[in-house]
C-alpha cells in the first residue's frame, strides 16, 4: 500500500516538473517584456547601453547649448515647438544667423551650425575665405581618411580567429557598431567634400540649393531635428516665395530599401522597434511639419519619463527611454536626462536581470529579496506571481524530499533516488532541502551498512546480539525488500534468545527456591543452539554441584530413553525421583514409561 | 500321693517340653524354609542391570528387596508395577509382579524369582514375603 502511494507521488512529481518548466518560461517571458535591457542586453543597440551608463558630464553646459539652439529655432520658425504661444511674430532670421555662429563653439554641435552657416553664405552669395577653409577641409578629410582606414582594419581583424581557442574575438554587435562608425565617417567626409565643392565659384545657385536641401534631409535622417528645422527656416527665408520643393536628387521620393541605395546616403541604425526612416516628404513645408511633430513627440516623451521616474515606474520609463534613443537621438529632451535618473533605470533593469538569473538558478531566496527590493521602490510593480513562485517551489522540493525519505524507509531505492533528484533540481540552493537530502543519503548509507551487519549476525547465528539490537534491525526486517530467508533466520534467532531468557528467568527462580533438579531440567530442555550458551553453562555448573545424584540419574534415564530401553530409563527416573520427590516432570515420565511397560 | 503329684508334674513337663520342641521345630522349619526361598537361583545383578553391563535374557534370578512404592496396577488389578529397593543396594528397580494370595503392600520385604524379558523389563515370576 505504501509502495503504491509512493509510486503515485513519483508520477505526480514528474507531472509537476513539466508544469514547473512552463511556469519558468512564462516568468522569463514576462521579465523579458518588462525590461529588454535586463534580459538580453547584447541584442540591444549599443547606443542605448552607452547612453544609460554615460557620465553625467556637462549636462549644465549641454543645457546651455540646447537653450541657445532653441532660441535660434524660435527666431527662425514662428510656430516652433519651444516657443510660447503668442499672437505676435517675434521671428528674426538675422538674429538667428548671428546666434548660429556662437553655437559652433559647443562640442555638442559637431560643427553642424557652421556647416549651416556655410550653406547660407553660399546661397546668399556672401564671400567666405575659401582658401583658408579649403585647407581646413583638406586636413579634416585626411584625418577622416585615416580614421576610416583604422576602423576598416578593426572590422577586418574582428573576423580573425583567436590563435589560442580559434574563436573570433568580436561579436556581431561589435562589428555592426564598427560598420556604423565607418558609415558616420564616410558621411562626415562626404559633407566636407560637398562643402569643398560649394567653395568653388563655379558652383551654380541651383547646385547650392540642391546641396542645402540634401543637407537638410541628412540632418533629418540623423535625427538632428532642431538643426534640420533651423536649416529649413534659413532655406525658407532665403527663398521667400521661391522654390520650396525638395529636389529629387537630394531626397528621391520612394527610394529603394536601405542598403541598396546610394552609398553616400546616410544610413541609420535599423535596430529596435520604433520607426527610424524618414517618410516620403516632397516639400520643405512638409519636412518642417514632420520635424516639428518629432520634436513635440520628444518633448512629450521626456515629460512622461520624468513623471514615470517621479512615480518610480522604472520599467515603463526604461521602455520609453529606449524608444527615444531610437527615434530622437540628438534631441535635448533625451540628452539632458540626468545621470541619476538614467542610473535608476539601469539599476531597475539590472534587478530584473538578477531576478531572471535567480529564476534560472532557482535561487528562491534571492528572488524574494530582489522582489522585495523592487517593491520597496515600486509598490505596484506587479511581482505577486514571482513571490508566489519563489514561495511555492521550495515547499514542493521539501515535499518531494520527504517522499524520498519515505521511499527509503520502504526500501524503494529507485523511487528514493528519483524523488531526491526531482527535489534537488527544484530547489538546488535551498538549505533545508539540501540538509534533508543529505540526511536521506546518510540514512540510506547507514541502512546499507546495517543490512550488511544483519547478514553477518544472522550468518553467525548470534541470537543474543540479534535480540539486543532488535530496535535497530526491526525497520530493516519489516521492509518488504529484505530477503525473506534472511528475515526468517533473523526471527528464529530472536525466538531462541527469547526462549533462553525465559528459561534463565525460570531457572533463577527455581534455584532461589532450592529446587535444583527442576532448575536443571529447565536448562536441559533448551534446544541445541542455546543449550551451550555461556549463561546456560554457567548455571548448569553451579546447579550440578548441588544435586549430582539427580543429574546422574536423570542423564542415565534420558540416555536409556533415547536408546529405547524404557525399563532401564524408568529405573533411573525412579532413582531421580528419590532425589527430587515432588518433581512433576519426572513423575509424569514414570507414569508414561510405567504405563507402557505394564501394557506389554 | 506326693509321688503321684511329682509324676503328674513330670508328665506335664514332658508334655509341655514336647509341645515346645515341636513348636520350635515348626518355627525353625518355617524360618529356615523362607530364608532359603529360591536358594538355587543367583542374586539379581542390580548394578549390572542399571549400568547396562548385560544380564542373561530370560535367566531367572533371586531378588530380595523392600516394596518402596506401588506405582501402577493393571486393569484387572492383578498385575502391579512396583518400585523395589533391593536389600544392600541404594537404588530402586521397577518390577512387574502379579499378585498371588499374599497381598502386596508398601514396606513389605519380598523375596522374588525374577527374570528380564527381551525389553529388559524385570518381571517377577514368584515371590514370598520375608
Amino acid at each position: 500500500m505504501e509502495r503504491l502511494r509512493i509510486a503515485e507521488e513519483t508520477a505526480k512529481a514528474e507531472r509537476d516538473e513539466i508544469d514547473f518548466q512552463k511556469q519558468v518560461a512564462t516568468i522569463q517571458k514576462k521579465l523579458a517584456e518588462a525590461s529588454a535591457t535586463s534580459i538580453i542586453p547584447e541584442s540591444l543597440p549599443t547606443d542605448f547601453r552607452s547612453f544609460l551608463s554615460a557620465n553625467a558630464g556637462d549636462i549644465e553646459k549641454s543645457a546651455e547649448y540646447y537653450a541657445e539652439l532653441k532660441t535660434v529655432l524660435n527666431d527662425l520658425v514662428p510656430n516652433s515647438p519651444y516657443k510660447a504661444r503668442t499672437t505676435s511674430d517675434s521671428s528674426s532670421p538675422l538674429r538667428a544667423s548671428e546666434k548660429l555662429a556662437k553655437l559652433s563653439s559647443y562640442p555638442e554641435d559637431n560643427d553642424i551650425s557652421r556647416i549651416i552657416s556655410g550653406h547660407i553664405s553660399s546661397l546668399t552669395g556672401g564671400r567666405v575665405d575659401d582658401q583658408r577653409r579649403q585647407l581646413e577641409i583638406n586636413k579634416e578629410l585626411q584625418r577622416l581618411a585615416a580614421e576610416r582606414k583604422r576602423l576598416e582594419w578593426n572590422l577586418k581583424m574582428s573576423y580573425s580567429p583567436n590563435l589560442v581557442d580559434g574563436r573570433t574575438s568580436s561579436t556581431e554587435d561589435e562589428r555592426n557598431f564598427i560598420r556604423q562608425q565607418i558609415e558616420d565617417v564616410k558621411a562626415e567626409a562626404q559633407r566636407y567634400e560637398d562643402e569643398k565643392k560649394s567653395l568653388s565659384h563655379l558652383i551654380t545657385t541651383e547646385t547650392r540649393k540642391l546641396q542645402f536641401q540634401q543637407f537638410i534631409v541628412e540632418l533629418a535622417l540623423q535625427q538632428r531635428y532642431i538643426h534640420a528645422l533651423i536649416s529649413c527656416g534659413f532655406y525658407r527665408s532665403s527663398f521667400k516665395g521661391g522654390d520650396l520643393n525638395l529636389n529629387k536628387d537630394s531626397y528621391p521620393s520612394g527610394r529603394p530599401a536601405q542598403g541598396t541605395g546610394n552609398e553616400n546616403t546616410p544610413s541609420v541604425p535599423s535596430t529596435g522597434g520604433a520607426p527610424t526612416q524618414l517618410p516620403v516628404i516632397s516639400t520643405i513645408t512638409g519636412m518642417e511639419a514632420f520635424l516639428q511633430s518629432r520634436i513635440r513627440d520628444a518633448i512629450q516623451e521626456r515629460e512622461s519619463i520624468d513623471n514615470m521616474l517621479r512615480e518610480n515606474q522604472l520599467g515603463a520609463a526604461e521602455s520609453l527611454l529606449r524608444k527615444m534613443v531610437l527615434t530622437a537621438k540628438y534631441q535635448p529632451e533625451l540628452q539632458t536626462i540626468p545621470f541619476q535618473s538614467r542610473q535608476s533605470i539601469l539599476q531597475s533593469g539590472r534587478k530584473l536581470r538578477q531576478i531572471s538569473d535567480a529564476v534560472n538558478a532557482k535561487d528562491y531566496d534571492e528572488i524574494l529579496k530582489l522582489v522585495d527590493s523592487i517593491e520597496a521602490n515600486e509598490p505596484f510593480a506587479g511581482m505577486a506571481d514571482l513571490k508566489s513562485f519563489a514561495n511555492e517551489h521550495p515547499r514542493k522540493a521539501l515535499h518531494w524530499a520527504r517522499q524520498a525519505e519515505l521511499a527509503m524507509k520502504a526500501g524503494d531505492k529507485k523511487t528514493m533516488s528519483s524523488l531526491m533528484d526531482i527535489a534537488i533540481r527544484r530547489a538546488p540552493l535551498n538549505q533545508e532541502v539540501a540538509q534533508k537530502i543529505q540526511s536521506i543519503q546518510e540514512n540510506a548509507q547507514i541502512n546499507n551498512e546495517l543490512l550488511e551487519e544483519l547478514k553477518r549476525i544472522v550468518s553467525a547465528g548470534d541470537y543474543r546480539i540479534s535480540f539486543e539490537r532488535m530496535n535497530e534491525f526491526a525497520p530493516l526486517v519489516q521492509s518488504s525488500n529484505t530477503d525473506p530467508k534472511l528475515k526468517d533466520a533473523y526471527e528464529q534467532l530472536i525466538e531462541s534468545e527469547k526462549a533462553l531468557r525465559v528459561a534463565i528467568e525460570k531457572t533463577d527462580s527455581l534455584e532461589n527456591k532450592g529446587l535444583m533438579p527442576e532448575a536443571w531440567i529447565e536448562l536441559n530442555a533448551l534446544p541445541q543452539p542455546i543449550t551451550n550458551d555461556a549463561r546456560v553453562l554457567e548455571r548448569k555448573n553451579r546447579i550440578s554441584a548441588e544435586c549430582p545424584k539427580f543429574i546422574k540419574a536423570y542423564h542415565k534415564a534420558i540416555n536409556y530413553e533415547h536408546e529405547n530401553q524404557p525399563a532401564k530409563a524408568l529405573a533411573w527416573y525412579l532413582n531421580a525421583l528419590v532425589e527430587s520427590p515432588s518433581n512433576n516432570a519426572i513423575t509424569s515420565k514414570v507414569n508414561l514409561l510405567g504405563g507402557g511397560i505394564l501394557k506389554k | 500321693m506326693a509321688r503321684a503329684k511329682k509324676f503328674q508334674l513330670g508328665k506335664n513337663y514332658i508334655f509341655l517340653t514336647v509341645i515346645g520342641l515341636i513348636s520350635l521345630g515348626g518355627f525353625s522349619f518355617l524360618h529356615l524354609g523362607s530364608s532359603q526361598k529360591f536358594p538355587q537361583l543367583s542374586e539379581f545383578p542390580v548394578e549390572n542391570y542399571l549400568e547396562k553391563n548385560g544380564i542373561i535374557e530370560r535367566e531367572d534370578f533371586r531378588l530380595e528387596g523392600k516394596v518402596e512404592n506401588i506405582l501402577l496396577r493393571s486393569d484387572n488389578s492383578n498385575t502391579f508395577l512396583v518400585s523395589i529397593k533391593p536389600t544392600n543396594f541404594n537404588y530402586l528397580l521397577p518390577v512387574i509382579l502379579t499378585s498371588q494370595k499374599k497381598s502386596i503392600q508398601r514396606e513389605q520385604i519380598l523375596v522374588m524369582k525374577v527374570h528380564a524379558d527381551s525389553s529388559e523389563v524385570i518381571k517377577c515370576d514368584d515371590y514370598d514375603l520375608k
